[in-house]
């Protein structure tokens, strides 16, 4: 039997595991990063439907022979500005909206692949993640693409912070308001398609919200939940992908469950110590839901 | 016992404005949202380094004026000048304290870092926080009586902390108009006496302070000046000259009476017996 040094390393020797982690630690800290403000502005069901309408591009831009990244970043965008808009003009809530334009370019993802019956394999990776399958070229542009908005976050940390705290009051001291919102949205939409070929379309919301949920139960500092979301989003990232390639099960699902179990383990140690120090560490729900 | 200005406002003299420009200057201005107009025929001047109360009936305008003022808001006719210039380009020099309860109380930042955003503009794009912008938050939470708590969740805080924190945050942007929407509804008696003695003290210093209020009986003892606003200027002035019965019934409608209990004045609604209205004193 092998030892466990061994049993960590060896699945590294090969190329497409060295990949694999480099996109899923990517990925992991990108979700992370971003889902600190996904968990604390109650955007998950925005995520959530920004990923199912990303789907739309994916199915065009294979059907049409194009980039897939493209057409996914593409109709990820596009329905955030959507969102935007038609919560801002039309009588209608942002979650009215995006239960319509959602379920909308899903459904168009569906017809349009539903004429291309002999591909759809080839799309089950889009949608539930297959990181063992990671080229170089898609590594490329998710690191550059991640990389990106990382920059975006890191530089405009101040400006996005106050925004997310205060709009009204942001406004007022001359900030365009508007249009970093609408960065916000479309840098969740780039997340979402930067997510799509490691963690897969249908569970990307959950990388968007757990590790950030979970930073948010150890600490209420929003910089450090997210630094503190990336760390264990790196941690499930890792193994989630020992646990893939030993189980030879889905890597996203892997992933998901590892986090899942973080979270959960967090959870308990924290109510734990929160019912021995009654009147200390009280206030340290997350929310979690829209 | 009505339209009696206390004793003590008539000893104080208005500031005026002697050689300076108006802080604020709005002419003929009418505004509001969608086609419904808010404010009519608006024209009010106030003297830079005055202290002046914005008085009137809820849904009377006051904070659409001050939304013309920072410029989130422009006027369908008229003109508005804030600080020699356009509301928008003024920004920067314009504090601002809102409402109790504006903001997002339950977001995971520290009384610091709200303080903080009040130096963000200061600082403009991609500039991070420095000593002097820390020590200013310093300076401001100790002014408010709040310096132990910087690293306290704002979340954490009272009604009456909550606007101490507001306040430090227009005080380290060290404007030169000071703006604030209804700052004591909610507040406790100290937090009130405490903020009317930091005013006093930025208006000492040249600074304007603008203010909109419920608590008639504040108006005569804090303010150089007070403009009763309903959709139109009832009236504006120092409190001796404006203050009375035929002011307040046309900024309240007939049914108010103006009652002086000692040196405090209420807006008694005298059509339904024993409501006050109008009036944040108890």
């Amino acid at each position: 039997m092998p030892d466990l040094p061994h049993l960590l390393i060896d699945p590294f020797l090969f190329p497409f595991m060295q990949r694999a982690l480099a996109a899923t630690l990517i990925v992991g800290v990108l979700c992370a990063v971003v889902g600190a403000f996904v968990v604390w502005k109650g955007l998950s069901f925005v995520g959530d439907a920004l990923a199912h309408a990303s789907f739309a591009g994916v199915a065009i831009a294979f059907v049409a022979g194009q980039s897939i990244y493209l057409g996914a970043a593409v109709a990820a965008v596009a329905t955030a500005l959507s969102i935007t808009f038609l919560s801002r003009t039309a009588r209608i809530s942002s979650d009215t909206a995006i239960g319509v334009l959602f379920a909308f370019a899903f459904s168009l993802g569906i017809v349009v692949i539903s004429r291309v019956q002999n591909y759809t394999v080839d799309l089950f990776a889009y949608l539930f993640g297959n990181v063992l399958g990671v080229g170089v070229d898609d590594l490329v542009l998710i690191s550059t693409a991640g990389g990106l908005v990382l920059l975006v976050i890191v530089l405009l940390y101040k400006e996005l912070f106050f925004v997310a705290f205060d709009p009204v009051m942001a406004e007022a001291s001359g900030l365009p308001v508007g249009l970093l919102q609408y960065l916000l949205l479309a840098m969740i939409g780039v997340t979402v398609v930067v997510a799509m070929r490691a963690i897969g379309i249908v569970l990307v919301v959950a990388m968007l919200v757990t590790p950030a949920a979970t930073a948010s139960l150890l600490t209420r500092r929003f910089h450090r939940i997210m630094l503190l979301g990336a760390l264990l989003s790196a941690l499930a990232s890792i193994l989630g992908l020992y646990l893939s390639f030993y189980a030879n099960v889905a890597s996203g699902g892997a992933i998901v469950l590892v986090s899942t179990t973080i979270f959960l383990l967090v959870l308990g140690f924290t109510s734990v110590q929160a019912r021995l120090r009654p009147g200390a560490a009280s206030s340290g729900a997350a929310r979690t839901s829209t | 016992m009505s339209g009696r200005a206390p004793d003590g406002a008539e000893d104080r003299k208005p500031v005026l404005a002697t050689a300076t420009e108006p802080a604020i200057v709005m002419q003929d201005v009418t505004a509001g949202y969608r086609d419904h107009p808010a404010l009519e025929d608006v024209t009010l001047t106030v003297p830079t380094g005055a202290m002046m109360a914005i008085v009137g009936p809820n849904g009377g305008g006051k904070s659409t004026l001050l939304k013309l003022l920072l410029g989130l808001l422009a006027p369908w006719r008229g003109s508005v000048g804030v600080l020699g210039t356009e509301p928008a380009q003024a920004r920067a020099r314009i504090g601002y304290v809102p409402q109790t309860g504006s903001g997002d109380w339950s977001f995971p930042a520290t009384v610091g870092e709200v303080v903080m955003m009040g130096r963000y503009r200061r600082l403009g794009w991609l500039r991070r926080p420095g000593r002097r912008d820390w020590s200013a938050v310093e300076e401001a939470l100790d002014r408010v009586g709040m310096a132990d708590r910087r690293n306290r969740q704002v979340g954490e805080l009272s009604g009456g902390q909550q606007q101490r924190v507001f306040f430090a945050r227009a005080l380290v942007q060290e404007p030169e108009l000071l703006l604030l929407d209804e700052p004591l509804a909610g507040v406790d008696a100290l937090t009130e006496r405490d903020i009317y003695a930091l005013l006093r003290q930025l208006v000492d210093r040249g600074v304007t302070v603008l203010f909109t209020t419920h608590n008639l009986s504040t108006v005569a003892e804090q303010f150089d000046l007070v403009a009763f606003v309903n959709r139109r200027i009832v009236a504006s002035g120092p409190p001796s000259e404006v203050f009375g019965e035929q002011t307040l019934r046309a900024t309240y409608g007939p049914r108010m009476a103006l009652v002086q209990v000692g040196d405090r004045y209420y807006a008694i609604d005298v059509g339904s017996h024993g409501e006050t209205a109008g009036v944040g004193d108890a």
